[in-house]
């Protein structure tokens, strides 16, 4: 393509500012190419050539993508153990914590042969020396609830009486 | 976080330690003691027993007193000789959880009854008895009316001592 003047100005202008698109710089690059840029325009013919340079001395060979992908694979796996392996020790130790704090508590109303019993089905006679024994258990108690009952109220009676007394002097 | 964890395990693992059953201790003191008998009532007998059929009026009393409770345990030592020392020992044990209710001490036998509440229900009674030549610990646990097992002996006209003996024969 043939530029006037003015025309090559301005698209050398717009690309020296970064405004000029992929076509308008192609369009410069084939001037260069061919030898049909001015002489004027000496700075950026280097520019083009040495740009074009670079992007030969930046070409990378296949074993650099052998190499990026062996080191993703060595990342990724640094990454599964770096995560898992924390989050296992803590799921254990919080079960571990969970299973003691559950045996304290829910252990202490059953003795470890009354817990084995739970399993059981217990006879007719099992069930009836069972409820014998916690009659005769609440009997005792009460029995002796109320006997200490009677030692306060006696205190009482002989508060009263005392009191009594006192007041007919 | 780590720090944090640990600190707030150990004190779940402290406090669970600390409200552990102090009549479960003392019955583990005393585990292999020949001269002790031990009874325990589970919470499934307890269950079953509300299957058991009862025409006469002071069984009905007692099934409705039994129908809230969910663990007893006993235990007894007869033919001591230091019922009075073992009774100083037991009723140092129960955690600042139990609070006394009453105590009688007299020539024959000292007694404490202990009781733990829950939410404003009597969740645990204890009762240590401690005399010359005998030994008892007992622990009822579930919701338990005082009243209504004062009423008991009454309706059933039986001695606390009589009771005693029943136990020790099984």
């Amino acid at each position: 393509m043939d530029y006037k003047d003015d025309e090559l100005k301005r698209l050398v202008t717009r690309f020296w500012d970064g405004e000029s698109t992929l076509e308008e710089e192609k369009a410069l690059k084939d001037l260069v190419a061919y030898g049909n840029l001015p002489e004027a325009y000496d700075d950026l013919a280097a520019y083009f050539e040495s740009m074009g340079a670079l992007s030969d001395e930046l070409t990378l060979d296949s074993s650099f993508d052998d190499a990026l992908l062996e080191k993703i694979d060595q990342s990724e796996q640094t990454n599964v153990r770096s995560l898992v392996k924390p989050r296992f020790i803590w799921a254990a130790a919080a079960a571990v914590v969970m299973a003691f704090c559950f045996v304290l508590f829910k252990a202490p109303n059953e003795t470890p042969n009354m817990a084995a019993s739970n399993q059981e089905t217990y006879s007719k006679e099992e069930l009836q020396a069972a409820f014998e024994q916690t009659q005769a258990a609440l009997l005792l108690i009460s029995s002796k609830m109320n006997n200490a009952t009677t030692h306060a109220d006696q205190l009482n009676k002989f508060h009263e009486a005392t009191v009594r007394v006192k007041s007919r002097k | 976080m780590k720090k944090n964890i640990l600190l707030a395990a150990a004190m779940m693992m402290s406090f669970a330690t600390f409200s552990q059953d102090v009549i479960e201790r003392f019955f583990n003191e005393l585990n292999n003691d020949e001269q002790v008998t031990k009874v325990s009532i589970s919470s499934k007998m307890f269950e079953l027993f509300m299957h058991i059929d009862s025409e006469e009026a002071d069984e009905k009393e007692l099934l409705e007193t039994v129908s809230k409770l969910k663990g007893m345990k006993i235990l007894i030592k007869d033919g001591v000789t230091n019922g009075e020392q073992l009774y100083k020992s037991a009723i140092k044990k129960p955690s600042a959880d139990y609070e006394v209710l009453m105590t009688v001490e007299d020539d024959v036998e000292d007694l404490t009854f202990f009781i733990r509440e829950e939410n404003g229900v009597i969740a645990e009674l204890v009762m240590i008895a401690g005399g010359k030549d005998n030994f008892v610990l007992l622990s009822l646990i579930g919701e338990i009316d005082l009243n209504q097992i004062s009423k008991l002996s009454k309706s059933m006209n039986i001695e606390g001592m009589d009771n005693l003996e029943k136990i020790e024969q099984r």
